[in-house]
């Protein structure tokens, strides 16, 4: 199928109004359904497969009608990138947004940390040496510290709930640049954004350095395939011969623009050179502010200029020095004494990819097919961009190369068992749109001739096409919204926990320390680097009840708090019995601590002979 | 004070040494999109002159990089 634009003559304005209003109205109907979804959401009822467990039937009838009607403006032949935006932002609002609005406070330890290590650049002006590895790539901290003053908060816990939806809806517009400059059809494009967001369930859009470092990523890719790419307007005549010939034959193919060739850029030099500074900071930036990020930007310039889609090579290199140089004088604190931590794992291709797929797959059988799920959606739509491949004649392999370059990265670092994950995440974008190329080929097709077009609605005319598009889009919309909050079950918390820990930070005093049985509460958002934080679990001879039940004992921290997280977890991902937490707390109570406060979902227990201190000072003052 | 930097190998990975190619080179980086972007006319000796010079401050820094991360890491 062509996709030229279809003939305004033949289109009679009633039907397209008509039909604009009939997709506009899904676009409505499947909002509506998304709000009487998570107004009829119990957090409290949440069952092992996490979120999915309590969205109910609306939610999915939302969904697809959202698809339904976004594939219907897709087919159509009267075209609006407006009302694609429209389609393509209500789907991020059910695949992103709907944890924001149900769950009562924000999902994730990490968020709750980072807005911890947030607070303490906000209140000393610097970030903590030697305290945390992320801390060693200050600078995203330091921007949502800049934020929060901005803004007037006192610290940067207004802005952990909702930064999933809000980091993914900025994303949208360099997807979409991006998408506008890969060359692949308008309906390719759009269903390729569609794809992006409807396959991403890997989760690093909450608070965090990654989160605005995707962005960073996209940002510059966008920049580079829209406003930066060599135009050329000539081919240069290569010089034979001498050596200095060669070598200015070499250095003209891969690196300097030839003097003989001229260069058509849309912009005046003026706006090209402030692209160039812009990408450039922003290249710097990201080195400052996580660990993989730059070297994904590097891997991604790279792809752009052998395939001759980089004009400036000069970003590339201040790419490269910018991330380098950060890790060599800026992180120093973090590789003294552990560079195997970042050499270490170079060439053990197969250790990596065992930390990164093998050990994840444990846990309950719901949780196991979870993770099955996940990895079905990475095949599935590796699957696609690779039909997409074949069939797509293109003038560039670009979307190719940037799909592939990602992959770099996992034969050099495991990154903690999570370097598979960020390389599907870099590669998505690209893979998203080589796969809606499988679905909407750009070959041209001359079975109907350009005039002859029906009016109206496309759809009718291509039902098999629209049950195809739909109920892949639909599919991968499901699978990802379950398997995202998959680990919600855990991974969310409740208000009694937050009310918990908020309990402990009103009492502890700086030197004492905190203890759980695992990382899972919303935790480590105050008091940074003044409170000794022990976690049970992992820990020697402590992923058995008794084990981590002795491992508190021996450590014996001032605070020990369990909660339904906590106990969530170890029952789906440890096999543990269902009152395994009634265990330890039995034990605990039993050697020498007190429960203090009480919650449904959360109990607050200190050392008893703190308690007798604690009410004697309290007394005596 | 050259010879007092060079007394030791492992001041070649301090943060001074490592810091000066790595902002030289940023600098001529910067003049060569400058050149680029404006259309400003070189000879070919010039242009060949300046992309050397960044690749050779490129080898050192690099260089420098790991002889800081084998003196200190």
């Amino acid at each position: 199928m062509s996709d030229g634009p279809a003939p305004a003559t033949l289109r009679a304005p009633w039907r397209d109004l008509a039909a604009t209003n009939a997709s506009l109205g899904f676009a409505v109907a499947a909002v509506a359904c998304w709000l009487v979804a998570v107004s009829h959401a119990q957090f409290s009822r949440m069952g092992q497969l996490g979120l999915a467990s309590i969205v109910g039937t609306s939610f999915v009838l939302g969904l697809a009608l959202l698809v339904g009607g976004f594939v219907f403006e897709l087919l159509r032949g009267n075209r609006s990138d407006v009302r694609m935006v429209v389609f393509v932002v209500v789907l991020a609002v059910f695949l992103f947004g709907t944890a924001c609005a149900i769950e009562p406070v924000a999902s994730l330890e990490s968020s709750w940390v980072h807005a911890g290590f947030v607070q303490y650049i906000l209140q000393h002006g610097h970030s903590l040496s030697g305290y945390d590895a992320r801390f060693s790539w200050p600078g995203g901290f330091s921007l949502a510290s800049v934020l929060v003053a901005f803004t007037g908060q006192s610290s940067a816990l207004g802005f952990l709930r909702w930064f999933p939806l809000a980091i993914e809806l900025m994303y949208l517009a360099p997807v979409v640049a991006i998408a506008r400059s890969s060359g692949v059809s308008w309906r390719a494009q759009w269903l390729g954004v569609a794809l992006f967001f409807s396959t991403n369930w890997i989760y690093q859009d909450y608070f965090s350095p990654q989160g605005l470092n995707y962005l960073f990523f996209l940002v510059v890719l966008a920049t580079v395939l829209t406003c930066l790419q060599p135009q050329h307007r000539q081919r240069v005549a290569w010089p034979q011969g001498s050596l200095q010939d060669w070598m200015d034959r070499v250095r003209r193919r891969f690196i300097r623009r030839p003097h003989h060739v001229e260069f058509v850029v849309a912009q005046s030099p003026a706006v090209t050179l402030t692209l160039i500074a812009l990408v450039a900071l922003i290249c710097t930036a990201s080195a400052m502010s996580h660990q993989l990020t730059p070297y994904a930007i590097i891997l991604a310039l790279i792809a752009c200029l052998v395939t001759r889609q980089l004009g400036w090579p000069e970003i590339l290199a201040a790419a490269a020095l910018a991330a380098v140089g950060w890790l060599s004088l800026g992180a120093t604190d973090y590789w003294i004494g552990h560079l195997a931590n970042i050499f270490g794992s170079v060439g053990q291709l197969h250790s990596t990819l065992s930390a990164n797929v093998t050990s994840r797959v444990v846990g309950s059988a719901v949780h196991r097919h979870v993770v099955d799920v996940r990895i079905l959606i990475t095949a599935a739509i590796y699957l696609l961009a690779g039909i997409g491949v074949l069939l797509r004649r293109p003038a560039t392999r670009t979307l190719e190369a940037l799909a592939a370059a990602p992959f770099v990265l996992v034969g050099i670092q495991s990154y903690g068992g999570e370097g598979l994950m960020r390389v599907v995440l870099f590669g998505l974008p690209f893979v998203a749109l080589l796969a809606a190329s499988a679905l909407f080929s750009s070959r041209p097709r001359s079975y109907r001739p350009e005039g002859k077009r029906p009016s109206g609605p496309r759809l009718f005319a291509h039902p098999v096409r629209f049950v195809v598009v739909a109920g892949s889009l639909l599919a991968f919309s499901v699978a990802t919204f379950v398997v995202r909050g998959g680990n919600d079950a855990y991974e969310a918390f409740s208000t009694g926990e937050l009310a918990a820990v908020n309990y402990v930070y009103d009492h502890i005093r700086p030197g004492q320390g905190v203890a759980v049985t695992i990382y899972y509460m919303p935790i480590g958002q105050r008091d940074t680097g003044a409170i000794d934080y022990y976690v049970a679990y992992g820990s020697a001879q402590s992923t058995t009840v008794q084990g981590m039940l002795t491992a508190l004992l021996q450590h014996r921290t001032a605070y020990v708090i369990l909660s339904e997280s906590q106990r969530r977890w170890g029952t789906m991902l440890e096999d543990l019995p269902a009152n395994w937490e009634a265990t330890i707390l039995g034990g605990l109570l039993t050697h020498g601590y007190q429960a203090m406060a009480s919650w449904r979902t959360a109990t607050v227990l200190e050392l008893s002979t703190l308690v007798a201190h604690n009410s004697a000072h309290a007394t005596s003052g | 004070m050259g010879g007092t930097f060079l007394a030791a190998s492992s001041a070649l990975g301090s943060v001074p040494a490592v810091l000066t190619p790595l902002i030289a080179s940023a600098i001529l980086l910067a003049v060569r999109a400058w050149i680029g972007v404006t259309g400003v006319p070189l000879s070919r000796r010039v242009s060949l002159l300046l992309d050397v010079v960044i690749t050779i401050l490129g080898v050192l820094f690099l260089t420098l990089v790991i002889v800081r991360f084998r003196t200190i890491g």
